[in-house]
């Protein structure tokens, strides 16, 4: 009986911790294991320059590039 | 270092979603502030496009650039908001992933692995020369 008693308050504090998260938020571990990772391919993705010209991720072959990703603030 | 690098590798920067907009809810950081840098998070392509022509020129960015889409596509894809970094190789296969900024985004461990890299990459073009010659 107390053995389920301390199962149950377990469960219990572990879904609270699980339900204080922000929705949506990424844990630091989802960071750490998410793909694209070393090793695989790079994800094909089209994105566009400033000034409209197209660029697809598909076209980084040939040579070696830094993908540098961030913002302003 | 991309000065320094741009006649062997190329360099690409991926403008992403703002990590510190301001807004109604949240202020900009003690940092940011001081420097002026307010900046609501883009709800368009051409307000993002113009954030990122403003850092661009405020950071002095010589590199070619890119930005996302305003649904964060790629920024989601490569799991690199608030910023990250990435090597590719010849190939089109991801070499390096930095850890995730910004106590993560290291560009000095990106450039050893770089170095690494490039370097293993003119032993292996040197033994191929050395094996054709023979």
């Amino acid at each position: 009986m107390r053995s389920m008693i301390v199962l149950g308050l377990a469960l219990g504090i572990g879904l609270s911790h699980a339900a204080a998260q922000p929705k949506g938020r990424k844990k630091d571990e989802d960071f750490v294991v998410a793909r694209p990772c070393a090793g695989d391919p790079l994800p094909e993705v089209t994105v566009f320059s400033p000034d409209g010209k197209e660029f697809k991720t598909s076209s980084l072959r040939g040579h070696y590039t830094v993908l540098t990703f961030g913002c302003l603030t | 270092m991309y000065r320094h690098w741009k006649g062997e590798v190329e360099f690409l920067m991926v403008y992403l979603r703002e990590a510190h907009p301001v807004s109604d809810e949240t202020a900009a950081t003690p940092t940011n502030k001081t420097a002026g840098i307010l900046v609501k998070q883009p709800t368009s392509l051409e307000e993002r496009n113009a954030v990122a022509q403003r850092c661009s020129k405020a950071l002095h960015l010589e590199m070619p650039m890119v930005v996302d889409e305003i649904n964060n596509r790629i920024g989601r894809t490569y799991f690199a908001s608030p910023d990250r970094l990435y090597i590719v190789d010849r190939d089109g296969r991801i070499a390096y992933r930095g850890g995730p900024g910004p106590f993560g985004f290291n560009p000095y461990e990106m450039e050893q692995s770089l170095t690494l890299m490039l370097l293993e990459q003119e032993r292996a073009v040197g033994k191929e020369k050395r094996a054709q010659s023979k």
